[in-house]
């Protein structure tokens, strides 16, 4: 599922990004070579990334922990 | 007509998810087709087709009890990047939608602005429609498995 459709970045992306120590929304972009565009998906990456912390072994992100 | 300030503000939120709705579902009836699953690419096509005449109908209302459509804000389209995600994301932003029509239909009720009332209770009803259609898939993938119903859907989209 994408999380930041300006630029493309999905809820793999977010968890590579978070593997490699992103913690940050800012360094998720930088972490995929890519700038925030309209800051609208910033909220919803923060939750991406903080249930990506919170559960290091999960493999995916599933829409069901994605709330709207 | 002059309306209630708070039923314009429901009818404005209406008119945002709607949006969000036509945006959202026409980028998935677009990506099914390029995938070449035309068959559930129509379908979803006629539900972006729908919300736009919902959006409309609620656009309607709004300029009648003389307030001003907000057509400027969109909500975060959420968008798959496969069959079963493009059916969650349907799914999830359609149940959104329909907590916020029945929010809104209560206020008009208690407002008694009953021509409002019975405009959103029958956007409810293309709503619920669009949910059990969706729910029906979700049967059928659980049942016939992911390949099988891909194959199924599959086809040219006619739209």
């Amino acid at each position: 599922m994408y999380i930041c459709l300006c630029r493309g970045i999905s809820n793999h992306d977010v968890r590579d990004a978070v593997k490699d120590g992103a913690q940050t929304a800012k360094c998720v972009f930088k972490s995929c070579g890519k700038k925030p565009k309209c800051g609208k998906c910033i909220m919803y990456l923060s939750d991406c990334i903080s249930q990506q912390s919170s559960e290091p072994l999960s493999r995916d992100l599933s829409l069901s922990r994605v709330t709207l | 007509m002059q309306g209630d300030e708070d039923v314009l503000d429901h009818l404005n939120g209406i008119l945002k998810n709607e949006l969000t709705s036509i945006n959202q579902t026409f980028l998935h009836a677009r990506m099914l087709n390029n995938w070449g699953i035309g068959g559930l690419g129509n379908r979803v096509y006629s539900r972006s087709i729908r919300a736009m005449k919902d959006a409309d109908a609620v656009i309607e209302r709004v300029l009648f009890l003389e307030g001003l459509p907000s057509m400027q804000e969109l909500g975060k389209l959420w968008i798959g990047q496969d069959v079963q995600e493009i059916i969650d994301c349907e799914l999830k932003l359609e149940q959104a939608n329909l907590k916020d029509l029945r929010a809104a239909v209560v206020l008009c009720e208690q407002k008694r602005d009953y021509i409002s009332r019975d405009d959103l209770t029958e956007l409810i009803e293309n709503h619920e429609e669009y949910v059990d259609w969706i729910e029906a898939q979700l049967y059928q993938i659980d049942k016939m498995g992911m390949q099988n119903y891909i194959q199924l859907m599959s086809g040219k989209g006619e739209n």
